[in-house]
């Protein structure tokens, strides 16, 4: 291609809201659910390429006031802090003025320490780490590639940041194993001081062709698990600040139909540690899939922001994507919340991108917004025969807050 | 967020404010004022009527939340982002 098209926005188009740079695909372990093809290799974007990742996004009129820059692997820890230090350098250096970017990095927090926390702390870096909770449910997922355990290893990465008085979240992947036990869950995030979670699911997707909540009776079993760990949330507020239930509410509470960011082009940008771009699912970066050679649709050497698309790719994934999301809006009640659902996971688990359902979307969007809403209406109503039991069980941090008086002291 | 709603002082110092924990605690101020307030909900009603009453509840109780939420909350994230 000759030179890059120079961009003019149409205001309708999405804004750029998350820049998503792979710097490495390698990952030093071997979880059980892992999708990525490529996670022994490797390979890792250089600093002329960032460079050019810089150029690209910088002059692209989808560019908002604010850009979040997500490192996502591979590990993105198993590239050396240096490499970090010149990075980080590089993209304050090239970002316009008027630009805020702000980093986030993914980890699974085994390489993180304390030259790492001063790293983040300096540079305001947010970080989540990847924990499915205690041992026997961590371990039998998240190996290292000799096959043991790692929770030993990312709690040592907890303390550090706890030491020093980081912020950080934890993202937790829920497969069969998990859902008999919601309420060690919910001990194990409060007993080790972790305040913030989010709850992904063993999704089928790249080369995870399976997924142990797909089974004969899973939706059930799911449903109750989240009704039971909403139930203790709600019923300890403030111990647990849970993703799925405080995205639900806002939503609930916003006055205009929610849109998933998935599923409008360039609202996310995902750069491979080669220089590849694409758009919608990050997961579809370094994936492959038997309708389609691969997922990037142009390269930072040759393409602008604008380039993309013209690719006939992107054209032919768009209008099936479109396709899908408009199907959603036409036949799901739970629309409105969700927005028309992940084209990775339509894709992954039906084989088209214009699909409607997934595994993935009544797990994550149907099931939290129906017990969001149980959780809810059973505290406006008060107990009655057919509301969700308030109670909470025994030896548990209990809801200050209901004994509490208008008449108190406000913080406001 | 801001600390800024009728949290109880030891709730602010322990833990996060949530939209759970502001929502739980003005839906339970309100059931200790007027109990006989609160219209029950039907469990069969429509899921966007559902919410709709869920949303002006809350709109009613803590007006300051709209106000403060950011505007891309009608964004739904990728699973990796906080």
């Amino acid at each position: 291609m000759a030179a890059p098209t120079r961009e003019r926005r149409d205001p309708a188009e999405s804004r750029l809201r998350l820049l998503v740079l792979q710097p490495t695909p390698f990952c030093n372990i071997n979880c059980s659910y892992c999708y990525l093809p490529d996670r022994t290799v490797r390979a890792r974007m250089s600093l002329a390429t960032l460079d050019l990742v810089c150029k690209r996004v910088f002059e692209s009129a989808h560019l908002d006031r604010k850009l979040e820059v997500a490192w996502h692997g591979g590990e993105p820890l198993t590239v050396p802090l240096a490499w970090y230090e010149d990075a980080l350098a590089l993209m304050a250096k090239r970002c316009p003025a008027k630009v805020q970017l702000e980093h986030f990095f993914q980890t699974n927090g085994l390489l993180l320490n304390q030259d790492w926390v001063r790293f983040f702390a300096r540079t305001g870096a947010k970080v989540g780490l990847s924990i499915d909770g205690p041992a026997d449910l961590n371990d039998v997922h998240r190996r290292t590639r000799r096959g043991h355990g790692t929770l030993d290893r990312v709690m040592r990465a907890v303390h550090l940041l706890q030491d020093q008085e980081l912020p950080f979240h934890v993202i937790t992947v829920l497969t069969e194993t998990t859902l008999d036990h919601p309420d060690r869950l919910f001990d194990f995030y409060v007993g080790n001081g972790i305040k913030e979670v989010g709850f992904n699911i063993e999704e089928i997707e790249g080369v995870n062709t399976r997924s142990s909540l797909a089974g004969h009776g899973m939706d059930k079993k799911f449903r109750q698990f989240i009704r039971r760990f909403f139930e203790l949330v709600f019923a300890a507020p403030g111990q647990l600040k849970v993703r799925e239930l405080e995205s639900t509410i806002a939503l609930f509470l916003s006055d205009e139909p929610a849109r998933d960011e998935q599923n409008l082009p360039f609202a996310i940008i995902s750069v491979g540690h080669d220089g590849t771009m694409s758009t919608f699912s990050p997961e579809l970066l370094g994936v492959r899939h038997m309708r389609f050679e691969g997922f990037g649709f142009g390269h930072v050497a040759t393409h602008g922001l604008a380039d993309l698309a013209h690719d006939p790719l992107y054209r032919t994934i768009n209008a099936e994507i479109r396709r899908g999301v408009e199907a959603c809006q036409r036949e799901c009640r739970y629309f409105r919340w969700c927005g028309g659902g992940a084209p990775a996971n339509k894709l992954f688990e039906i084989g088209r991108f214009d699909a409607t359902e997934t595994m993935h979307c009544r797990l994550t969007r149907q099931v939290v917004i129906d017990e969001t809403i149980a959780q809810i209406e059973a505290r406006m109503s008060g107990p009655r025969d057919n509301a969700l039991p308030l109670a909470a069980p025994k030896e548990r941090p209990q809801q200050e807050c209901l004994t509490w008086s208008s008449s108190g002291p406000s913080s406001s | 967020m801001r600390n800024k709603f009728h949290l109880p002082a030891s709730l602010q110092r322990a833990a996060v404010v949530t939209l759970v924990s502001v929502v739980t605690c003005a839906l339970a101020r309100e059931a200790g004022a007027n109990r006989s307030a609160v219209e029950p909900s039907a469990g069969d009603q429509e899921l966007s009527a559902r919410v709709s009453a869920i949303a002006e509840r809350i709109r009613l109780l803590e007006p300051r939340l709209l106000r403060d939420l950011p505007p891309d909350v009608k964004i739904v994230q990728w699973r990796n982002r906080r």
